[in-house]
């Protein structure tokens, strides 16, 4: 509390002196009063992380009709879900009907530790690596999952962990894991392996 | 977007060819040589020039994955490198494009191969730039319009830096119609497809040869045998000096020089003396501000394993006492997976320049030998391969 230094009143004041005075007195209190309202306010919103929001929650719905809450500093790393977020002026939950709930999740996680402070670079490579180590069909569907929402850095570590999945396998392997037909004629694959025949051996 | 429920994300990717792409520019050039037999969709996205491109320069730094030794001008011998020895052979006969005079190898160069056909009476001279992993080539067009017949050509040089550029240059260096002592370049681009004059007629030192121009950071690379050196910055198209090369005086007579590149790095080295086993290898600074010594090799133990090194039916005095060669230094990451292929009589080593071990890679069949301690592969034999989808 601040102690206001009153101005002694002399007795021999003319009016007029005194009135100023007076006046002075009243506009130092004001200041004051609202200088101290003024900090008052202040401290009750330094305790949350943004100067004039409070935190910002994005909710999402899965393809079943789960929701699952995530951070919109998180979410900003999605781009389709930095777009939704900036249209989506009422907070209802953004529906992603091609999202299984299962993979959602995960993939929330992930944007979690991505968008972490503080973690090194070596516990996160070491992290991502745990996250990708997983059945074929989940990493699948993490790819399709980071494509659509464009989540860059799970696309490529995504795709990475796909490319040397596959990299050591025959043509006939590739086709049984993506269920791709041919179309080569026998005639055309033949021609096609006895010119690059060095690589199969 | 309603999912199908029949199609599993396996299925979904497959279709897509954004997807597909970026998944298979992760994957290594050897295995999608292989993949393009598993679609005809497959095979037009490997073979597109748009994604070859993108995976070259991805891949810049792809390991040496052997070495082509030249045994006759057509036929090579390839040496796989690596853990993976069971890799095949990228090419026997340099039979890519049925040239009549027959090809051969002039320069590798981060993946492409420089070829040329053979001299022959009434032919002009065919230069070729071939892409052994993906058996693309492209017959370079004559040069010089008119004046070709009175052309005489003293070197080309292919310069490629895939992590720089997928397009790539062939430096020409000619006689000009005005003199005998003055030479011309001309440059041959991938973009243009076409050669350009380059730069006004220069002279050079009395002995240069300008076969063999060594490629490196950006620059091709000319020395002669006094030790006299050109050096030409192709996309800046001026000549530029290097450090005068470390050749020592004092050391008697010279048996061997090596003058190479590998993996981005520019090796020089020299062995005098008949008895020794024991040479520095320099490497040229980026920045061109000299050579340092990068390796102290000793051969002495393997003289030891290998007793066919010594002649010793020669008198020690004789320059060539010890048979042995050096084909090819090999640069990698680690100096422990760099090496340098040693030749001697009937074999070819690998000698370890990290951990200074070596082991035998290759033993020449007996039918191929010429003769008891001889040696049939030099220096200029042995061409590095690197894996590339480097396009044409």
């Amino acid at each position: 509390m601040r102690y206001l230094a009153l101005p002694l009143l002399s007795q021999n004041l003319t009016e007029s002196t005194a009135r100023a005075q007076t006046l002075s007195l009243y506009l130092q209190l004001s200041l004051q009063v609202s200088l101290s309202q003024r900090n008052e306010s202040t401290m009750s919103s330094s305790s949350s992380s943004l100067p004039s929001c409070p935190k910002k929650v994005v909710t999402l719905k899965s393809s079943e009709g789960e929701t699952f809450e995530i951070e919109e500093i998180a979410a900003l790393q999605s781009k389709t879900l930095e777009n939704m977020i900036d249209e989506n002026c009422a907070d209802t939950p953004i529906p992603l009907p091609n999202i299984k709930g299962k993979i959602l999740a995960k993939v929330v996680e992930y944007c979690n530790k991505h968008a972490e402070v503080g973690v090194d670079a070596e516990s996160l490579r070491a992290w991502d690596a745990e996250f990708v180590n997983v059945e074929n069909t989940t990493v699948f569907d993490y790819i399709l999952a980071a494509n659509f929402l464009e989540i860059p850095t799970l696309l490529d570590l995504t795709c990475q962990s796909v490319a040397d999945m596959i990299k050591g396998k025959t043509p006939a392997e590739i086709e049984k894991t993506f269920n791709i037909k041919s179309a080569f004629t026998p005639e055309e694959e033949e021609q096609v392996r006895r010119e690059n025949q060095w690589a199969f051996e | 977007m309603k999912l199908h429920q029949s199609n599993s994300a396996a299925e979904i990717i497959a279709s897509n060819e954004d997807l597909v792409s970026e998944i298979l520019l992760l994957v290594p050039a050897k295995s999608l040589v292989r993949f393009k037999c598993v679609s005809k969709g497959w095979l037009s996205i490997i073979s597109g020039p748009h994604f070859s491109r993108r995976h070259a320069r991805l891949h810049a730094s792809s390991r040496v994955s052997g070495v082509f030794l030249r045994r006759t001008p057509s036929e090579h011998q390839f040496l796989p490198l690596g853990a993976d020895s069971r890799s095949g052979c990228p090419f026997k006969c340099l039979d890519f494009v049925p040239d009549p005079a027959g090809l051969k190898i002039l320069q590798s160069c981060n993946g492409l191969l420089l070829c040329c056909s053979f001299r022959k009476i009434g032919c002009q001279r065919n230069y070729y730039v071939f892409n052994p992993t993906t058996r693309q080539f492209v017959m370079l067009p004559h040069l010089g319009g008119a004046s070709s017949c009175a052309t005489t050509v003293y070197g080309v040089s292919l310069a490629l830096d895939p992590s720089k550029s997928s397009h790539y240059d062939v430096v020409c260096v000619r006689s000009t119609v005005e003199s005998a002592y003055f030479y011309q370049i001309e440059i041959y681009s991938s973009r243009d497809r076409d050669w350009r004059l380059s730069g006004s007629p220069f002279v050079a030192p009395f002995d240069m040869v300008f076969d063999n121009g060594v490629f490196w950071n950006g620059v091709v690379h000319w020395i002669s045998p006094t030790g006299a050196s050109l050096c030409f910055d192709v996309k800046k198209e001026r000549f530029r000096t290097m450090p005068r090369l470390p050749i020592s005086e004092n050391q008697g007579s010279r048996r061997f020089r090596y003058f190479g590149e590998s993996r981005g790095h520019m090796h020089f080295f020299e062995i005098y003396g008949s008895r020794t086993a024991q040479f520095k290898i320099f490497e040229l600074e980026k920045d061109y501000s000299g050579w340092f010594v990068k390796y102290h090799v000793e051969l002495d133990s393997m003289v030891s394993a290998f007793p066919e090194m010594v002649r010793d039916y020669m008198d020690p005095g004789y320059m060539n006492y010890y048979a042995f060669v050096m084909l090819h230094l090999v640069r990698e990451g680690s100096n422990e997976e760099s090496s340098l292929l040693v030749h001697l009589p009937g074999k070819i080593l690998t000698f370890n320049v990290g951990d200074k071990t070596f082991r035998k890679l290759y033993e020449i069949p007996a039918d191929q030998s010429k003769g008891y301690g001889s040696l049939q592969y030099g220096w200029l034999d042995a061409y590095e391969f690197i894996e590339t989808l480097a396009p044409v």
